[in-house]
């Protein structure tokens, strides 16, 4: 094939697509971070009034104990969310490969919340821990007792703003495992079961090592899910009794919808892309260097 | 077969051009802009014009009109809700501009709502659904012998509508009977909402935050007092209650799970609604205790519209008597003395000779130009006093110094535009 | 499998965690159904919300038929199925280009798009909500199917590389004998070989798009509510509306559980073809 052609090809196949993501994605993206520089607001943005401050927004982030709170409960959150999902998951995903065998149907059930929309989920679970008309409140009430203002309680809050991610979400972490556990090679296992070893064992020295990379793959795509988390939160807390739950995501929009500081929350939001590149990418590299693989091949 | 694509293509854009020489108008959502909403064969009958009336959450109006009109204006009628007319009059056409004005405002508007439509001595349209809080509470049980024997046994006065906060306060003390029964209903959800509920505890300990002159004049201890008295009245109210909108507070009283609330007077027909109220025909109605706080919308054309005559028309058409009578069904609150004084309609609301009464000891929200930010502030002081993060005395403290920042920005902002005119 | 003890009591015990599991995993939809299903003033009795009095299907009614959630769930209809078809459709072409043309770029756009996936839509939402103001272009379904473009051609990318690379090249090798030009060469052999990638790919789309509430938030008007604000709207409203927030949820659910059947069986097919091996 010779050079034009393949060029004209390259071009026929990607073409469209780069096109594409360049007008909407990254257009947008630089367009927002050029807005971080400026002082825009509502009114100022609108009749063109905005004044160039460089780094000013930046700066004034770095103080703002608000938006190192949301920061803070966004790194609270993925970690939270992740390893209490990954455990569960993993725990479930071996014991439905290893000790017994359910149909794929009764699976599927396993696996219905992760398809729920998150609005729904979010304010179903506001439902079910509403202490006054309620699920809980009226279980509390059968016994004549006032239930608990769960989702009033700063920290409470925050733990069934995680609860809810679990339960949605777990499955599928727990899918992703449960598919590299289905594509282990038997022998080892057999091997050192022929060795006299027990289950825990097996697990320790066979089957977790061999699922690593499976793992790391989760982990991974897990993260990027919650950083895009905002809708069950918001549906669900609205940011919390005062800002318990108002994660990075929730501050960035309140910026735009409740105060029209449009350039203070682009800078905050270029943190925020900045961040869940980084971390991302970290990730990726880090699963390419376990597979040793060309970085042509995407996982 | 390409002439019915043709013919769709030319239904559509018919359609398309059919709704573009509508009148649009946008209002604040609740039960009677819906009645509006499904009366509108009426006016588009006899002007032969479609309206399209867009209905949004009261709480967002004030910024779509904002970002409306700095879009250039795609609407011919807004509904303003008062707190903003100051911010939003400049895109108004003042009333006495309107196209076939009466020569004055009827004097059959109420005061406090012509109040409502002004800033800096002008009107800025028509007063729509007059608010004012009302005192809704359970006369069942205020009737009730035993009750009525044990309160006077307790607070050594009769049970009765409260007169003043302080009664309230003992009323809910004494109904609080967790977990099926409580004193009181808060508004406290981060919102417009509860800066009014901030506002009435505020005025009720005389606290007023500005004078004429937008200087601060805050009392910050009375400013504590009221603010540590409406947390004391919190113990009274139902478990969750920390961050309630009117749904909440409304739900709670039609559950039968709260004795008394203050709320406006278009929740008041819900209440007698077999399909939604478990307390039907026990409510008695009153003049708020402390001073409430009364709000009206005005109908005002921007002056981007390039529909004004027709808009005027729709507005008179809104706010006519006529109209009105059919819309207080749906909770339309009159503007009209007339219509407050109609005894078809006062039969059917008996609270609205309460309401009549109310309007005279009613308060205002501060009128100042950045009004979103004094009550961001206010809101947000008092919810996180609420929840705990702040005490009375730090609440106070912290709304008195950031209300003295928002003045200054004011009136820096104020002087550089005087000195920018003046260069001209 | 082979861990079972004999005794059935024994082995039925080891069935116990799946069934609490399969109970905690079903019990919040279950709740949903059992409060769809209810008349609203029911729910403000004591136990009203936990027994099964009142059941009577008055939400649904009110929800299809006062309420007209047939618009926003057609709203989201057309807004899911343009930008799936626009993503699928691009994004084969990029996936397909990327997994046979080894060039000196490919890595780097590889990269690239791998880095549009983790764009958290928070931070495209202030410059789309801005930029679509500045061009006039709110509440219409155009700003809508861009924003959620966004999301799903990326993914739709990333998804169908693999299925691409896995397909031999000795076809490409046949169509080159037989004259096919790049273009032939895909649109008649290789797209429909990876027809079980594309229309996951399809589905994972629709339904990303289905879900979508933060873009619909800041984006949309009153033209163009998507299905999952006008859920929301119910909490909204002064009354907080439970009863047919529920029935709308469930009716919004039914395209979502028509899908996830389907769904599973593909997604592992997909992600342990895609690679996922440790």
């Amino acid at each position: 094939m010779s050079l034009t052609q393949k060029k004209r090809h390259i071009v026929l196949f990607l073409g469209p697509a780069l096109t594409l993501l360049l007008l909407i994605l990254v257009f947008p993206i630089l367009y927002s971070i050029n807005l971080s520089l400026f002082n825009a607001d509502g009114a100022s943005w609108f009749n063109g009034s905005s004044s160039f401050i460089a780094f000013d927004n930046y700066i004034r982030l770095a103080t703002d104990t608000s938006f190192l709170n949301s920061v803070w409960l966004l790194f609270l959150y993925i970690f939270a969310t992740t390893a209490i999902e990954l455990s569960i998951a993993l725990v479930f995903a071996i014991y439905l490969d290893q000790v017994i065998q359910v149909p794929s149907w009764l699976r599927t059930l396993i696996l219905l919340p992760m398809f729920v929309l998150p609005v729904v989920s979010g304010l179903t679970f506001r439902y079910i821990f509403d202490p006054d008309g309620g699920i809980l409140g009226q279980l509390y009430l059968l016994f004549d007792k006032e239930a608990p203002d769960m989702l009033g309680n700063q920290l409470l809050a925050f733990v069934l703003v995680v609860l809810q991610d679990v339960w949605r979400m777990w499955p599928f972490l727990f899918i992703i495992i449960f598919a590299g556990l289905k594509s282990l090679p038997k022998d080892p296992i057999e091997a050192i079961k022929l060795d006299g070893a027990n289950f825990f064992q097996t697990c320790r020295y066979v089957i977790i090592p061999g699922i690593k990379g499976t793992i790391t793959v989760a982990i991974l795509l897990k993260i990027i899910e919650s950083l895009k988390a905002f809708t069950e939160i918001y549906v669900m807390t609205g940011g919390g009794p005062g800002e318990s739950t108002t994660i990075l995501s929730m501050y960035i929009i309140k910026q735009l919808t409740d105060f029209s500081e449009y350039g203070y929350g682009s800078a905050a939001s270029t943190l925020l892309l900045i961040f869940g590149v980084a971390l991302t990418m970290g990730l990726g590299l880090y699963q390419n260097r376990q597979k040793q693989q060309k970085p042509e091949v995407i996982i | 077969m390409y002439l019915k694509i043709l013919l769709i293509i030319f239904l559509s854009l018919s359609y398309q051009v059919a709704y573009s020489k509508a009148l649009k108008v946008l209002a604040f959502r609740d039960n009677h802009s819906e009645a509006v909403k499904s009366r509108l064969a009426e006016f588009e009958k006899t002007r032969g014009v479609k309206v399209q009336l867009d209905l949004i959450a009261s709480s967002t109006v004030a910024t779509k009109i904002m970002t409306d009109q700095m879009a250039g204006g795609s609407y011919d009628l807004y509904t303003v809700d008062e707190p903003f007319i100051p911010k939003l009059s400049p895109f108004f056409l003042k009333y006495k501009d309107w196209p076939k004005a009466e020569k004055s405002l009827s004097s059959d508007f109420l005061t406090a709502a012509l109040a409502g439509t002004s800033f800096a001595g002008s009107s800025f349209g028509l007063p729509v659904n007059s608010n004012i809080y009302m005192y809704v509470y359970r006369k069942d049980l205020f009737e009730d012998p035993k009750e009525k024997h044990n309160f006077l046994n307790r607070y050594h006065y009769s049970l009765s509508q409260p007169k003043n906060i302080r009664e309230m306060r003992d009323i809910a003390e004494f109904f609080t009977r967790p977990p099926r029964l409580y004193g009181f209903a808060p508004f406290t959800k981060k919102s417009e909402g509860t800066t009014i509920e901030a506002i009435w505890i505020l005025s009720s300990f005389e606290v007023k935050l500005f004078d004429a002159e937008l200087n601060v004049i805050m009392d910050e201890d009375k400013a504590r007092s009221a603010f540590a008295f409406y947390k004391k009245l919190m113990k009274f109210a139902p478990v969750g209650s920390k961050s309630w909108h009117h749904s909440e507070r409304m739900a709670a009283y039609k559950k039968g799970k709260v004795v008394q609330i203050l709320t406006w007077p278009g929740f008041l027909p819900g209440i007698e609604n077999p399909k939604r109220s478990l307390v039907i025909g026990k409510s008695g109605w009153g003049v708020p205790p402390g001073r409430a706080v009364v709000g009206t919308w005005t109908l005002a054309i921007p002056k981007s519209s390039n529909k004004k005559a027709l808009a005027a028309d729709f507005a008179h058409h809104w706010t006519s008597e006529s109209f009105g009578k059919k819309l207080v069904p749906y909770g339309m609150n009159p503007s009209r003395s007339a219509l407050l004084a109609d005894p078809e309609l006062n039969a059917k609301n008996p609270w609205f000779a309460a309401l009549l009464k109310s309007f005279e000891k009613g308060t205002v929200r501060p009128r100042f130009p950045e009004y979103k930010k004094v009550s961001d502030n206010i809101s947000n002081h008092f919810t996180n006093m609420l929840i705990g993060n702040l005490t009375p005395e730090q609440c106070a403290k912290n709304l008195k110094r950031d209300l003295i920042k928002l003045a200054a920005e004011v009136r820096k902002a104020q002087m550089a535009k005087a000195s920018a005119e003046e260069k001209l | 499998m082979n861990k079972m003890p004999g005794n059935l009591i024994s082995r039925l015990c080891y069935y116990i965690p799946i069934a609490v599991v399969i109970g905690i995993q079903i019990l919040p939809l279950y709740v949903i159904l059992l409060t769809s299903l209810k008349e609203p003033i029911t729910l403000l009795y004591e136990k009203g919300a936990i027994n099964f009095e009142g059941l009577s299907l008055a939400n649904y009614s009110r929800v299809i038929l006062k309420d007209q959630l047939w618009i926003p769930i057609k709203t989201s209809m057309i807004i899911g199925i343009t930008s799936t078809g626009i993503s699928v459709i691009v994004g084969s072409l990029a996936a397909y280009g990327l997994a046979t043309f080894k060039f000196k770029g490919s890595w780097l756009i590889s990269m690239g798009i791998l880095c549009s996936r983790m764009v958290p839509p928070v931070a495209l939402a202030l410059p789309a909500f801005l930029l679509l103001r500045m061009f006039g272009a709110v509440d219409n379904y155009m700003g809508l199917i861009l924003a959620h473009t966004t999301f799903n051609l990326p993914f739709a990318i990333w998804l169908m590389i693999p299925f691409f690379q896995m397909l031999p090249k000795d076809y490409s090798d046949a169509a080159a004998l037989d004259g096919l030009g790049a273009w032939q060469t895909f649109s008649l052999i290789y797209f429909p070989l990876a027809k079980p990638g594309i229309v996951v790919a399809a589905i994972f789309c629709f339904l990303m798009s289905w879900n979508d509430f933060l873009y619909s938030l800041i984006l949309a008007g009153s033209d163009t509510r998507t299905a999952p604000l006008a859920i929301n709207a119910y909490m909204t409203s002064d009354q907080i509306e439970w009863g047919a927030m529920s029935a709308a949820s469930m009716i919004v659910l039914i395209p979502v559980l028509i899908f996830c059947r389907y769904l599973q069986n593909h997604l592992i097919g997909g992600l342990t073809s895609g690679g996922v091996k440790g």
